[in-house]
């Protein structure tokens, strides 16, 4: 009875933990296994998806955001109410008066904005490694709907505060989806839950903003991870798998460099077995010669570095920079001009010139191209690697569109003054 | 990658504790430990209120208002907490007792209610000034006074006199000719301004009296001449103008808003009731003269050493406008100036004929007998002290003064013409006929002084053996109008525009303006050789090319177009047998007054 006093902390932290800190290969891969957090990765991870310059980390830092976002949001949720009375006021209250308040709203704010751009720049980073093409279409896919729905969850979010910033970019980013042919006024409607924002559009935004969309994002997030593992893992270039015989490790690999535990050379003597049969070419079963390390340490550090790095960033710039807080919202007073939130500017720059081409038709456009694109993009050479010469064609037309993008948003942000007339912003 | 690992969790543990302490030590922390420091410091506190203080601790301090409109929360005693102690009366802010005013209890009226600004905040620059676009930050000592009156509602209520003042201010500035304040002014022509108070930060409003082109250079409300407590006062007077009295419930706020008098016949047309009596023994022209000054006339215009530097020089009316023109000009300005700014006044008609009585027999003041003196004295308001058109009020008319410098225009002219415009002036604009204050003689040599002294330099081709028909080849029909609309569809409409009113896409650049071919009283008033001269060999000095010649128009095309402009202007066939006939329109609005005289001023 004593001894099991004793041994308390120590049985309490085992069935916890179940392995201790692994100091053999079995262990890696058990840690790794049995863990429900960490069992979503491989027991091995591919050195070449380990390369900080292939991947820039873009797709942890985007998920290091949502959780962030998560976090910060169901804490905010606890003082924010929904109704166009008070939604504001709790804001004001929010600044002063509740602790860590104001840092809350900047670090949802800023993260918010963060996780619209780095979410774009892995979209941006999967095509120019041509990373969408067989097999990883349909993931492709699913990442394309997740960039969707972070821009949905963003302009969601930004009606919240009910100041006049909010109320105005609602009002012009719901304009646009008016301009739809056939649709656009009842999808309108059915968005706003009234002619204009209001009440309605509030509790709608609400709702949409911390239940439906973050259910969605965290269902597809699942999908798109577990599509990961069954397409084989991060794509490669060819040649990545290197056959047995010819084996070159390279030396950060092998161990020289500290803190990387030493690669199972021997494929051979593998102690270990993979949990299951998986279809596909590339899926690492039996003696395939390989070039992977384990995940534990190799991949949990980087993407822990990722983490804490994102953390670091966001808590820094909700310290420097107070999120805006405008005038409450007041609909018989339009600022001039009003502008949508960024992200969205190329388009309301757009729709300065066609509000049905600018706001619906060429972003509808680009959306199904950017669908299709695996669908259209068959080949195999070049894969895996940055702006490969093989896929010129496919990167030249991508940073042709997303260019003219970028140049709209930046004319709509800065050399838009009021009646959106041109100016100099200095 | 550990060590990297290592050194940014060390870099996370740091920032974490950065966040700790930036959240936990607020100022009115410290403010509140000093007061309750000092209190206790105090001679003469007893052991019991000592007691109490020590066992205080800094805490938010808010006070629920909720008898003013929407439900306030004030959190400025969270720093200002010594406001209710006597005591702290020399100490400094944000320690300082408030003065008292009888009757006014923190706890029922809060702060924000007075001083505006941001009540939630507990922090110096968001309470304060609230962010950017805040529309209410602390008002300053002065401007307190309009959040006094959205209670004490009697008008002239001797504790603002800011805002009394301010109110007078815009009677006699006539801002209500153009500015709305619901139950006060009825003006149509600037933004209204009921709600102005509660939409504007102060120094937007400040800014906007000072200069009104600062933020919109199209703008036409004319810059006003006032001191700088005289703009204090009338902002005090907009500041105030909130729409909604806080002290009024929804249902009294409609009954008074329905009941309300047009209050500007008590203030500036009567001033008061006893100046109402004292007004209506008078005879006309004596209630003129009281009115003149009370309605705002001066504000623009100028008279007696008194200058609007808006409006023209109105000295010389007696000698210039006869009574169906004043008139006229009063019930609607653009009836005789189609380009004018100045508002319809929306004063009674008896206040009209007050007003024109007196100036129709206003005494003018002498000119000096030199032609210097006389450029001076009546052409540079507007012609400019060089004549290059840009005097003290050119921007305020439309069209614009003529360029004296431009020689070319000036010289091609016959001298007779230049004489007639000064002596007749020009209608349809705001160039005064001066032949009663001149005479021939001295409007001669005027003339000729401006083409001396003024119209240096340049020539001119002097007009030979031009052949212009001096009545229109064309009768007028809709055949011939039709027909003129399309060459002036063809040629005219990138200057004078597709309305023909002069703003063309290319009348931007264009200097002097292309004409406005709608001004009625001008296009009347042009015999019909004039314009066929001009379209057919152009106007020197100006842009308009020799259409006849350029555009291959031959004398009947420029019939047509003569026609369309005339039908434009609802002239039809009549005008061209009676070039100087005034138009119907004209005539019907001045022919109740005075049917006499009426044509003159509209002869060239």
């Amino acid at each position: 009875m004593l001894q099991n006093i004793i041994d308390l902390p120590k049985n309490v932290w085992r069935s916890v933990f179940r392995n201790p800190l692994p100091s053999s290969d079995l262990g890696r891969s058990q840690t790794t296994f049995t863990n429900l957090f960490l069992h979503i990765h491989p027991i091995k991870t591919h050195a070449n998806s380990l390369k900080p310059w292939y991947t820039m980390g873009l797709g942890v830092f985007s998920l290091s955001l949502f959780i962030i976002l998560t976090a910060s949001g169901f804490l905010l949720m606890f003082y924010y109410v929904p109704s166009v009375e008070q939604a504001h006021n709790r804001m004001l209250d929010l600044s002063g008066t509740v602790a860590f308040g104001t840092l809350l709203r900047n670090m949802h704010r800023w993260g918010a904005h963060a996780m619209v751009a780095i979410v774009g720049l892995h979209l941006c980073r999967v095509f120019y490694t041509g990373s969408y093409r067989a097999p990883r279409e349909f993931n492709w896919i699913i990442g394309v709907v997740l960039f969707l729905l972070t821009l949905v969850a963003s302009f969601t979010g930004y009606l919240l505060p009910w100041d006049q910033l909010a109320f105005w970019a609602i009002t012009v980013g719901t304009a646009i989806a008016g301009y739809a042919p056939f649709v656009g006024e009842e999808m309108r409607f059915l968005l706003l839950g009234d002619r204009v924002v209001g009440q309605e559009a509030l509790i709608r935004f609400y709702v949409l903003h911390v239940a439906i969309i973050p259910a969605a994002i965290t269902l597809l997030v699942a999908v798109h991870f577990w599509r990961i593992r069954k397409d084989g893992g991060l794509s490669r270039p060819e040649g990545a798998d290197l056959p047995e015989s010819q084996a070159q490790f390279p030396a950060a690999i092998e161990g020289k460099h500290e803190g990387l535990a030493p690669l199972a050379k021997t494929q051979k003597t593998r102690q270990f077995g993979v949990m299951g049969l998986v279809r596909g070419p590339f899926t690492k079963v039996g003696n395939t010669p390989d070039n992977t390390v384990y995940s534990w340490p190799n991949l949990f550090i980087a993407e822990l570095f990722c983490f804490a790095l994102t953390v670091v960033v966001i808590l820094c710039m909700s310290l420097a920079l107070n999120a805006p807080l405008e005038a409450p919202a007041d609909a018989t007073h339009p600022p001039n001009p009003s502008k949508a939130p960024w992200y969205f500017l190329g388009l309301q720059e757009m729709v300065s010139y066609s509000a049905f081409w600018g706001g619906i038709g060429v972003p509808t456009i680009f959306v199904i191209l950017l669908l299709l694109v695996p669908y259209l993009d068959r080949g195999t050479r070049g894969t895996g690697v940055w702006f490969s010469r093989h896929r010129l064609l496919a990167n030249v037309i991508f940073t042709l569109l997303l260019i003219t993008n970028l140049v709209f948003m930046i004319i709509g942000s800065f050399f838009r003054g009021p009646n959106w007339a041109l100016i100099t912003p200095w | 990658m550990r060590s990297a690992l290592a050194v940014l969790s060390v870099i996370v543990l740091v920032i974490h504790g950065i966040v700790f302490y930036d959240q936990f030590f607020a100022r009115w922390q410290e403010y509140q430990s000093d007061y309750f420091a000092k209190a206790i410091a105090e001679p003469g506190t007893s052991d019991l209120v000592k007691e109490t203080l020590r066992s205080r601790r800094p805490a938010i301090e808010q006070t629920i208002v909720r008898s003013f409109g929407a439900e306030r929360v004030d959190r400025c005693q969270t720093c200002h907490i010594a406001i209710d102690d006597p005591r702290f009366e020399s100490a400094n802010q944000p320690l300082k007792t408030h003065p008292k005013i009888p009757g006014h209890k923190f706890e029922t009226y809060g702060c924000t209610v007075c001083h505006d600004g941001q009540g939630r905040a507990v922090f110096t620059k968001a309470a304060h000034e609230g962010g950017e676009d805040w529309p209410w930050p602390m008002v300053s000592k002065d401007m307190i006074q309009a959040n006094c009156v959205q209670c004490h509602v009697e008008p002239g209520w001797e504790h603002a006199p800011l805002v009394n003042e301010g109110r007078q201010l815009f009677f006699q500035r006539a801002c209500y000719t153009c500015h709305t304040i619901s139950g006060l002014s009825f003006g149509s022509i600037g933004p209204e301004l009921t709600e102005v108070g509660r939409r504007r930060r102060p120094d937007y409003i400040l800014g906007k009296i000072l200069d009104p082109r600062a933020t919109n250079p199209t703008s036409t409300m004319p810059k006003q001449d006032l001191t700088d407590h005289q703009r204090q006062a009338l902002a005090t007077f907009l500041k105030a103008q909130q729409g909604s009295r806080i002290s009024r419930a929804p249902l009294q706020q409609f009954v008074s808003a329905q009941q309300a008098r047009p209050e500007w016949l008590e203030v500036a047309v009567i001033a008061g009731p006893e100046a109402a009596q004292a007004m209506a023994t008078q005879v006309a022209a004596k209630r003129g003269e009281m009115l003149l000054p009370k309605a705002g006339c001066l504000s623009c215009h100028k008279l007696g050493g008194v200058d609007g530097r808006v409006g023209p020089d109105i000295e010389y009316a007696s000698a210039q406008r006869d009574y169906s023109w004043l008139m006229a000009h009063f019930k609607d300005p653009r009836s005789v100036v189609p380009g004018s700014i100045m508002p319809p006044y929306p004063l009674p008609n008896e206040a009209f004929v007050a007003l024109t009585e007196y100036l129709t027999t206003l005494p003018m003041p002498k000119i000096v007998d030199d032609p210097a003196e006389e450029y001076k004295a009546i052409c540079a308001r507007c012609h400019g002290e060089k004549g290059a058109g840009d005097g003290l009020i050119s921007r305020y008319l439309d069209p614009r003064p003529r360029d004296l410098t431009k020689a070319a225009f000036l010289k091609s002219k016959p001298h007779e013409r230049l004489v007639d415009s000064v002596m007749n002036g020009v209608p349809g604009t705001s160039m005064a006929p001066w032949g009663k204050v001149l005479g021939q003689e001295r409007a001669a040599r005027l003339v000729d002084y401006v083409l001396e002294n003024i119209s240096k330099g340049g020539t001119a081709r002097v007009a030979t053996n031009r052949k212009v028909p001096t009545t229109n080849p064309v009768p007028f029909s809709a055949e011939s109008t039709a027909r003129g609309e399309a060459i002036f569809l063809d040629r005219c409409w990138g200057c004078h525009g597709k309305k023909a009113d002069g703003h063309g896409p290319n009348a931007v650049d264009i200097w002097p303006r292309p004409r406005n071919l709608r001004n009625k009283p001008f296009v009347t008033a042009a015999s019909y050789a004039r314009l066929h001269e001009s379209i057919k060999y152009g106007v020197q000095g100006s842009a308009m090319p020799a259409a006849g010649f350029d555009f291959n128009l031959d004398d009947k095309s420029i019939g047509d177009v003569i026609n369309y402009i005339h039908g434009l202007n609802g002239l039809g066939g009549a005008s061209q047998a009676a070039q100087t006939a005034p138009s119907p329109e004209t005539q019907a609005k001045t022919g109740n007054t005075a049917k006499e005289g009426g044509e003159k001023s509209h002869e060239r």
